[in-house]
């Protein structure tokens, strides 16, 4: 028997056929090698089957006008392929849609801090930020970059790891001990030098001699509580009779009255925006300002009041816009008004610069007008402590040379 | 079985040949459709008539002079044309 070529995978098609004597219908379809699948008999009248495409036509010459045939259902991935065909429209919206999704797998939704004890993760997420790690930036960032960004900002991180898990980076840190300054050993004998010149407020020693006078000035690396102690030796005939001094480890106090001068810079003139009431409204999409093409004003503000901002599943940022109309007209500012804001950048330089346990006791303001700017000289006198050990080298005389000269004296 | 025997059986191409296990049968060598209803099938093999009976009958495949029929069966008849009939 020949097998023809007919194939259900393909293409088939699912019927009914009515009328009378059907076995001798389907008795025919076995004569010519029709392939028939779930046949079943309905009624005398009506039996319904399974039938390729191309025997369905084969079948269709063998029933004549006798039958009445019915198609009720199509199937077969040929079949499948030319609906979809029919449906360009769905096709483009899927391929759309794989390819909105491979766009969104470039971005980063998320970063996750593991391993921080003493930072803060707010720092930590502006530090990754600066240095281009944010949520929504692109997955190309160059992640070496950001870990010697997070090892410069910190010296507690030992070890930065980042790895990429979907859309999600996780940023594993491990700190270590802060990296203290090495001190001179208790046993040591070392002096109290200044790390930075002053006038000298006030000395409290605990070990060791004060070297400096109150009220006189010191420059950086002056002693100023000594660790050479003298010494009166009454043990004559012994070793120690030759010497006249001893080394203590000094310990103490050292306040300073130190002067610094500063100068800060500010405009003269302050730009004032005064609205006509002329206003433009729109809608900006992803920072994508539609309202600025119809903008036909010579100065405007633009005020912006977030309506949506998400990330996932895609990022999506509108906004409603105004844009006002202003009229702009310069005003000279006052003294007054300087002073609020030359406080808080003195403040913000104390908070930078000095020590934490600084105080600031006496400072003036000298204003001087330019032409567009104003120079604000700033003299501060702070009371900082201003001592650091140092550590008293000895020269010990050698004990064979020592024997020579007191052969030779004999 | 003797070889003879098996070289009988495999080539007796006019003869039925029957595969049944539980609600399925396979009928092999069917020449003719003589009767197809819901609940008895009869197909010829040449020399020999087969009849299946049961419920709900589907004939799952048709091809290549093999049958399989599904449902619940009842009844396996094997008959055979009068002499008479036949002359």
């Amino acid at each position: 028997m020949i097998w023809n070529n007919s194939s259900f995978t393909e293409h088939y098609r699912k019927i009914k056929i009515e009328g009378f004597q059907l076995d001798r219908l389907v008795g025919k379809c076995m004569k010519q090698n029709i392939r028939i699948k779930q046949l079943v008999f309905v009624s005398d009248l009506e039996i319904t089957l399974a039938i390729s495409y191309r025997d369905f036509r084969k079948l269709k010459k063998l029933a004549k006008s006798a039958y009445k045939i019915t198609v009720l259902e199509d199937g077969g991935y040929r079949h499948h392929a030319r609906m979809m065909w029919k449906k360009k429209i769905t096709i483009a919206g899927i391929l759309l849609f794989a390819a909105f999704l491979y766009y969104q797998n470039l971005f980063i939704a998320e970063i996750r801090v593991n391993g921080y004890e003493k930072i803060d993760e707010p720092h930590l997420r502006q530090t990754l930020a600066a240095a281009g790690l944010y949520e929504g930036c692109r997955k190309d960032v160059d992640l070496n970059k950001v870990k010697i960004k997070l090892y410069e900002e910190y010296d507690e991180i030992t070890w930065a790891g980042i790895k990429f898990s979907g859309n999600m980076a996780e940023v594993s840190i491990a700190e270590g001990a802060k990296p203290v300054k090495t001190k001179v050993e208790k046993k040591k004998p070392c002096n109290i030098v200044a790390d930075k010149a002053g006038y000298i407020s006030k000395i409290i020693p605990i070990e060791g001699l004060r070297a400096a006078d109150d009220g006189s000035y010191v420059k950086k690396g002056d002693i100023l509580i000594t660790g050479t102690v003298p010494l009166r030796n009454v043990a004559y005939g012994t070793e120690s009779a030759d010497k006249t001094e001893t080394y203590v480890h000094a310990e103490g106090t050292v306040e300073a009255k130190i002067p610094k001068r500063l100068n800060f810079y500010a405009p003269r003139y302050e730009r004032v925006r005064t609205g006509t009431g002329n206003k433009i409204w729109g809608i900006s999409i992803n920072d994508h300002n539609m309202a600025k093409a119809l903008n036909s004003y010579e100065a405007s503000q633009i005020k912006s009041q977030n309506l949506i901002n998400i990330i996932r599943p895609f990022r999506l940022k509108i906004d409603l816009v105004s844009i006002e109309e202003v009229i702009l007209t310069d005003r000279e500012i006052q003294n007054s008004q300087l002073n609020r804001t030359i406080n808080a950048q003195i403040r913000q330089y104390a908070k930078e610069n000095l020590p934490k346990n600084a105080q600031i006791l006496n400072k003036s303001l000298n204003f001087s007008r330019e032409k567009n700017i104003i120079t604000i000289g700033v003299t501060l006198e702070t009371l900082q402590q201003i001592g650091i050990e140092e550590e008293i080298i000895v020269d010990k005389p050698d004990r064979k040379s020592k024997e020579g000269d007191n052969q030779r004296g004999d | 079985m003797a070889i003879k025997d098996e070289l009988l059986f495999d080539f007796a191409i006019n003869m039925p040949r029957v595969l049944v296990s539980g609600n399925t049968v396979i009928l092999d060598n069917v020449k003719k459709l003589m009767l197809l209803s819901q609940n008895q099938v009869i197909v010829s093999s040449g020399q020999r008539f087969t009849s299946v009976t049961g419920k709900n009958l589907v004939i799952k495949e048709l091809k290549d002079e093999r049958m399989l029929i599904t449902g619940d069966l009842e009844q396996l008849q094997f008959y055979r044309a009068l002499q008479e009939d036949k002359n």
